[in-house]
């Protein structure tokens, strides 16, 4: 309830601090120009230039430490979100590349056997010329 | 008076107070990173079922490494779709 009542409050007397920190310099300036009553508009105007100063610090301080930090975690918290499916996208992905893969393989298999069987046929009824191991391996290199 | 002036930005950084939140460059599956391998050779002298090894097994090879070329795009779609999602 107290810290309640002292963050509820802090920031009226920062915005506080800071116009009697810019009216203190302004009209302390200006008094202290005037004969008779001088000194009292330079004492006004010594509190008020450091009250202004530490003002316009704790201004931003508050900014910061309301808003932006809630922004901060907010983000954080996607990123932490956005990390994890990430990583389930990666799984689900490798997967089923390797899923596609194993299906490559096992129909290489099965063609392999396929060439096994009629080997001796297709050897016995087809003659290679030379050139053509040549032109398939032109074909497979890369110039 | 020029003093305060001098000093007012410095205490400006009280405006300035980030939090550093970094979102890791995500890891691709290592079975995409593996590097397509080179097209297989027919040996001289070779019969025509060496030459239909050789050939089917090409094939073969441009399989695995088509799905590996369609796996990167689908991961580049999807990590870009999660990575737009935090902005």
């Amino acid at each position: 309830m107290i810290l309640w009542l002292l963050n509820s409050w802090i920031s009226y007397i920062v915005h506080a601090a800071l116009i009697a920190g810019i009216v203190g310099t302004f009209f302390g300036s200006i008094v202290a120009k005037i004969p008779v009553i001088g000194n009292y508009g330079t004492i006004v105007k010594t509190i008020a230039m450091p009250l202004f100063v530490i003002a316009v610090f704790a201004e931003g301080y508050l900014f910061a430490s309301t808003s932006w930090i809630e922004e901060a975690k907010k983000f954080e918290e996607k990123v932490k979100i956005a990390e994890k499916q990430s990583q389930e996208t990666n799984v689900k992905l490798g997967q089923a590349l390797a899923d596609k893969n194993n299906s490559v393989k096992q129909q290489q298999i099965v063609i392999q056997e396929k060439i096994k069987e009629v080997e001796v046929k297709v050897n016995a009824e087809c003659k290679i010329a030379p050139d053509v191991v040549k032109i398939l391996n032109d074909a497979a290199k890369l110039k | 008076m020029k003093y305060a002036i001098l000093l007012l930005p410095l205490f400006l950084t009280g405006c300035f107070k980030s939090i550093p939140v970094k979102m890791s460059f995500p890891e691709a599956p290592t079975e995409m990173k593996v590097i397509c391998p080179e097209l297989k050779e027919v040996k001289n002298n070779a019969e025509m079922s060496d030459i239909l090894q050789v050939v089917t097994a090409n094939y073969a090879m441009y399989h695995e490494c088509k799905n590996k070329v369609n796996a990167w795009l689908e991961w580049h779609k999807l990590q870009k779709q999660i990575n737009d999602s935090v902005k």
